[in-house]
């Protein structure tokens, strides 16, 4: 069994205002090869800054990071800029939630491939273009020799999706980062992406990390679910364990429950909206809005009972001492 | 876009009309009259049978809008008239103002390009660092100074006390630096709150964030996407400024004494010159629309979404 991302007690905290805010804690993932794992959760409950951490992406004048992560079997060194920039988008891909803005509106598709080109290694244009053409074809793209020379506002937000999808391709990564892949395309389209990402991961044995708030689509494509609720991951499952039954934690049933359905006559949701980070006091920070609380919960460390081998779960209903 | 431009071309014909126009009716407005000032250059006595023969003579004595109409038949074959203080026909009089204040425009181009890049990158590269505070600083000051106190202070300085410039006249390129700073100095700090403002925007755009996680190097990232895009709303307005540098020299002219546009005009509005001020004022209609169409022409050429147009 080779792990490829192996991450451990991430903690990630924020400085404003002379303050520190826990942004993240003690989160640890792992992701064989060829594995999808799929992180949900609302907006703002840390997901984006998770992705962020594992690459080395955020200012350290600001954050404070703490914890271990292995990509490959090696410790990633964050110290090291040149070789944390040499594996984004070489070793590790992102694509990105927003197609439409996410490539340089005055740069064509192929100056967009050739710049990432250039970032990892020596080609040649015309190796560039017939990889691109390649990757491009490969993703049903219609005429890829037209879509290289074209610019991004004349492309569909669906095309740009799948031209960042085949970016992302061009060194074939171990790891694919993807970041609400299907949150600003619409429904036929979601289908498209999400079948490609299924196929890029059986073909190619890439791993991927998605990251989204649409449960839906996380179901479909994860072997294994991480829910993430203020910067804890609540509940870790395998995808086949998600249901009312198999889910253990009042935030991922409340999840569960708020999906539409045509079954039910009213949409259920969970009640308020998550708690900001300078809202937190100790215990646990789904309390407030938890349909199960107990005035226990208040004092619950947080800590993470493993309930079966591959779920584990931070609740005092089932860790509580 | 070729479409657009000649539709541009054509609408700078009644944009003329308008003006001249308008502009016609104004000075006719302005209280005492060119008659009175033609006598008094002319050194003729205030008598009724002069003012009926110079009434005359300029054709003051015909209805409004036959005298625009007698200006506007003339002035399609390019004769603008003769100016009412001197010899000289008006084109002979505005042609070698406009050059000077051309190449004084021009001059200042140099100035507003050199420094906003400069200044402007200085403090977008590290919004609150020292050189951050330093262009803000220099962006209050040139805002806050009025260029005829700049002038001065810089003749005081470099003309007066270090005796390295000249004070003023248009004899040597060195006569250009003062004058050109002090007209450039505004727009200087217009463009560099620009770009600044455009950075600091552009460095948390989506693009920015794709091309890091693609592992582009940051200084690539800054001077290709940042800077690039940052300069696109700049290129367009830089276009515009020089028509405004050509019309904004009335002040800096005459700190300097510099033979242009400014002076001339000045004068003129002082002495009732009507046909003199008719034809700067259609001159400076004329260059704002032509300098609009170049920086339209200019920002299509850098910037395919105005090249191409943005999908429908």
């Amino acid at each position: 069994m080779d792990i490829i991302l192996d991450v451990s007690d991430l903690n990630l905290k924020v400085h404003y205002d002379d303050k520190e805010f826990n942004i993240i804690t003690d989160a640890s993932i792992s992701l064989k090869k060829g594995e999808v794992a799929g992180i949900i959760g609302e907006s703002g409950c840390g997901k984006s800054v998770f992705w962020k951490s594992i690459l080395g992406m955020l200012d350290e004048s600001k954050w404070t990071i703490e914890g271990r992560v292995s990509f490959d079997g090696n410790e990633i060194n964050y110290t090291d800029e040149s070789a944390l920039r040499s594996i984004r988008g070489k070793d590790i891909s992102v694509i990105l939630q927003d197609p439409m803005s996410s490539f340089d509106p005055i740069f064509t598709i192929e100056d967009h491939f050739r710049e990432t080109a250039a970032a990892h290694a020596i080609m040649s244009k015309d190796e560039v273009r017939k990889r691109a053409l390649e990757l491009l074809t490969r993703l049903y793209i219609d005429e890829p020799e037209n879509v290289l020379s074209m610019y991004p506002f004349q492309c569909s937000g669906g095309m740009l999706q799948r031209i960042m999808i085949a970016i992302a391709m061009m060194f074939n990564p171990r790891l694919l980062i993807a970041d609400e892949p299907t949150t600003s395309v619409d429904m036929t389209i979601q289908q498209e992406i999400l079948s490609m990402l299924k196929e890029l991961n059986t073909d190619s044995k890439t791993g991927i990390l998605f990251v989204s708030h649409d449960l839906k689509a996380v179901e479909s494509i994860a072997h294994n679910i991480y829910v993430m609720y203020a910067g804890y991951i609540v509940e870790s499952l395998p995808a086949s364990m998600l249901s009312k039954e198999g889910a253990l934690h009042p935030y991922t049933i409340g999840l569960l429950g708020s999906r539409p359905d045509f079954t039910k006559n009213r949409l259920v949701t969970i009640e308020g909206s998550p708690i900001r980070p300078d809202e937190r006091k100790g215990g646990c920070p789904f309390f407030k809005r938890c349909e199960r609380k107990n005035p226990d919960c208040q004092n619950y460390d947080m800590h993470l009972t493993e309930v079966l081998p591959g779920h584990t779960v931070r609740c005092f209903l089932y860790g509580g001492r | 876009m070729k479409k657009y431009i000649i539709k541009q071309l054509i609408m700078i014909i009644p944009t003329l009309l308008i003006v001249t126009l308008i502009s016609f009716l104004l000075i006719r407005l302005l209280p005492s009259d060119a008659v009175d000032t033609f006598l008094t250059a002319h050194h003729l006595k205030r008598t009724d049978d002069n003012i009926a023969l110079v009434k005359n003579q300029l054709g003051l004595d015909k209805p409004l809008p036959l005298q625009y109409l007698i200006w506007l038949k003339n002035a399609l074959v390019f004769d603008f008239g003769k100016s009412y203080t001197s010899t000289q026909t008006v084109s002979e009089m505005i042609g070698p103002a406009f050059i000077s204040t051309l190449q004084l425009a021009l001059f200042s181009m140099i100035w507003i390009v050199g420094l906003t890049l400069l200044l402007g990158l200085l403090s977008a590269k590290k919004p609150g660092s020292a050189g951050d505070h330093f262009v803000r600083f220099f962006s209050m000051f040139g805002t806050a100074v009025p260029s005829f106190v700049l002038g001065y202070f810089l003749i005081r300085i470099f003309a007066v006390q270090l005796k390295i410039l000249p004070v003023s006249g248009k004899s040597s390129l060195l006569n250009f630096l003062m004058p050109s700073f002090c007209l450039a100095l505004l727009h200087v700090v217009y463009f560099i709150k620009m770009i600044r403002n455009g950075m600091i925007e552009q460095r948390q755009s989506p693009y920015v964030l794709y091309a890091k996680v693609r592992g582009v190097p940051e200084k690539r990232i800054f001077n290709t996407h940042v800077l690039k895009n940052s300069l696109l709303p700049v290129v367009n307005t830089l276009g515009i400024s020089i028509g405004r540098l050509i019309a904004g020299t009335v002040i800096v002219e005459n700190v300097f004494a510099w033979p242009g546009l400014g002076r001339l005009i000045t004068r003129a509005i002082l002495s009732r010159d009507y046909p003199v001020i008719q034809g700067y004022i259609l001159l400076i209609a004329l260059v704002f629309c032509l300098t609009n169409i170049l920086s339209d022409i200019f920002s299509a050429i850098i910037d395919p979404r105005i090249r191409l147009g943005e999908k429908k």
